[in-house]
């Protein structure tokens, strides 16, 4: 059953308990009122009686016209208030029976005693006084009866009154009840499960998933509780499935990287055969036959030699390029200036490279960043027709990043070419105009790459490039 | 006749398959005037063969030296080096490795199976002399080597 449904039928049972210990309280006090009222019904017949037995013995003692009409009122006082409805119990209507019998006994002497009397009111003796006698001795009994009436309807007020204290308390009891109840109810029911869905959730937060809502409740909690859980279950099923993807296609993609690696390496060992005979025998001929072929055979011979050293150069490239990636060495502390210093040293270049400010020591690869920086100065040159060519290495800390760049006064590249020179294929096809990039550029990126860097140009065609590199200083510390 | 001047006198083996390869290699060694005799077999099976001098190779000269490819035809390069090293007779012969791959894995192996130099191919015709008349003046001239045993005594 849902909640909704159980509190609405609460309410309504709360509504009409109340109500109705409202209208039995009602009832009650309204039958208090009525005993109240007969009680001094009660009390007044009393005193009409006792008013009754006076006015009997002044119209005795003085018969007369005025003592007669002063009996005949107390009487038909009495007469009304003998009229008494509301008798419930029957030692009460006997009690009232009794009464009634002597009032109409009483009424009735009282006519003989008039007619014995006459109008002179002139008393005689005989009959008379017996008479008088009787309606004393009925008056009596009727007064002792009426005490005994209102003993008797005066105990049914207090029985009444009791009853009504009775009622209350239990109804007051059965509403602190019933609102304990609700309240226990509501606890147990609401309270207790939105906190226990509230731990769960804590929980899952640190990645445990379990029921603390317990059974399957078919309300709104336990149709709340369930869509959590399926929707939780759902979605962390769903991130595992996308991690254990995500885990599979980097797998994947490692495997295919590294067979394309081991692909390329392996094409660069078997082409370097033939291309080890061609330079070969074309350096035979020209050498065996060279003073017997016209200058176009030596021409087109040359041109075969100087081809296939210039595939072996890409082959290298290609080699060097693979192991990058395949060959990665240990992190170690590098001071860069010495690197620098070796670089000029090895390029043999030292009125051209000018290191502007102090490089920092940093924990890289050093056969790698020596590579790059090699790289990099050495296009630099290559591709420079300034009468006194310029290389400028700088440094800056950047955030979290160290800055690198090489500047210098070459021939510049073109904007549409910033990127693709550092593509493998785009750098060969753009050969034409920059004759003998080879992958450099490519080994460069993939070196800043696998250091966690990034690598990117800045040139004026005619006025140079400036190539920007950055390490990431976390990585270093690695 | 001194101790390495004997040394010229004995064949160097090469373990070759491609016939491009020897075609270059026996006209470096030419060029590089190089006078140790060059002999030549074309598969690790046969350079076996002949090291143990088994069938056609009975009577042959047991070379000074082995200049031996990795990449052959059914006994591979690193087989015979497997072989040579492991046999009494026969690992105390040094055994360069000429080879087109300067990979990692391929140098790291032959020198754990107990190659004695491990050397890549030039391209360049003119280095290939160099890188061979090298070999010589190393090895031939500037070493000692251990005199084939079959020869000693004689």
């Amino acid at each position: 059953m849902d909640i909704k449904t159980k509190l609405r039928i609460s309410a309504s049972v709360s509504v009409l308990l109340a109500g109705s210990v409202g209208l039995t309280m009602m009832m009650m006090s309204q039958q208090i009122a009525q005993e109240r009222e007969r009680e001094s019904i009660a009390d007044e017949i009393i005193e009409g009686i006792f008013g009754l037995d006076i006015a009997t013995g002044e119209y005795l003692s003085d018969p007369g016209a005025r003592a007669e009409e002063q009996w005949e009122l107390r009487y038909s006082s009495i007469e009304k208030l003998m009229q008494l409805d509301g008798i419930k119990d029957q030692k009460e209507r006997d009690i009232v029976r009794r009464m009634r019998q002597d009032f109409g006994a009483i009424g009735g002497m009282f006519s003989d005693l008039k007619d014995l009397f006459g109008s002179d009111g002139t008393q005689e003796e005989g009959p008379g006084s017996e008479i008088a006698s009787e309606i004393r001795t009925r008056i009596h009994s009727m007064s002792s009866n009426s005490f005994e009436l209102a003993e008797v309807i005066h105990g049914s007020v207090d029985e009444a009154a009791r009853r009504a204290a009775l009622v209350g308390i239990v109804s007051v009891g059965i509403l602190v009840g019933s609102t304990s109840m609700m309240f226990l109810w509501t606890s147990r029911y609401v309270s207790v499960p939105i906190w226990r869905l509230t731990e769960e959730m804590e929980d899952v937060s640190v990645g445990k998933l379990e029921s603390k809502v317990g059974g399957v409740r078919n309300d709104e909690l336990g149709r709340l509780a369930g869509k959590v859980r399926y929707n939780l279950k759902k979605l962390l099923g769903e991130k595992a499935k996308a991690l254990e993807e995500l885990t599979e296609s980097n797998k994947l993609l490692k495997q295919s990287n590294s067979d394309l690696e081991s692909y390329s390496y392996v094409v660069s060992h078997d082409l370097r055969g033939p291309l080890r005979s061609i330079q070969s025998f074309s350096s035979f001929l020209l050498a065996d036959y060279g003073s017997t072929m016209d200058e176009k055979s030596i021409d087109y011979l040359k041109r075969i030699t100087i081809s296939a050293d210039h595939m072996d150069f890409l082959i290298k490239s290609l080699l060097t390029l693979s192991r990058v990636g395949r060959v990665f060495t240990e992190m170690e502390p590098v001071n860069l200036n010495n690197v620098l210093d070796e670089i000029i040293t090895d390029l043999n270049v030292t009125e051209k490279v000018e290191v502007v400010n102090k490089l920092p020591s940093i924990q890289t690869q050093g056969t790698w960043i020596k590579q790059l920086f090699t790289n990099l100065i050495g296009n630099g040159l290559k591709f420079n027709k300034s009468k006194i060519p310029k290389i400028e290495v700088m440094y800056q800390a950047r955030g979290e990043d160290h800055l690198f760049s090489v500047r210098d006064n070459g021939i510049g590249i073109e904007e549409k070419y910033h990127e693709r020179i550092f593509n493998l294929f785009e750098g060969l096809h753009a050969r034409e105009k920059y004759e003998g990039v080879g992958a450099g550029l490519t080994i460069s990126k993939k070196i800043v790459t696998q250091l966690g860097g990034q690598i990117w140009v800045q040139s004026t065609p005619g006025e140079g490039s400036t190539f920007y590199f950055t390490i990431p200083m976390s990585i270093s510390r690695n | 006749m001194t101790y390495q001047e004997m040394q010229l006198d004995y064949p160097i083996l090469l373990v070759e398959d491609r016939k491009d390869d020897v075609l270059i290699t026996q006209r470096a060694w030419k060029q590089g005037n190089i006078r140790n005799e060059l002999l030549v077999v074309d598969n690790g099976e046969e350079a076996l063969k002949f090291l143990n001098k088994e069938g056609e190779y009975k009577g042959a000269l047991r070379p000074i030296l082995v200049l031996l490819d990795l990449k052959l035809p059914r006994v591979d390069g690193f087989e015979v080096l497997r072989v040579v090293k492991r046999d009494e007779n026969l690992k105390s012969i040094p055994v360069i490795v000429l080879t087109t791959s300067d990979r990692d894995t391929d140098i790291e192996k032959a020198y754990k199976l107990g190659c004695n130099a491990y050397l890549v191919k030039p391209v360049q015709f003119d280095n290939f002399i160099t890188t061979l008349t090298k070999v010589e003046e190393f090895w031939l001239t500037i070493s000692y080597l251990p005199k084939p045993s079959d020869l000693q005594g004689t």
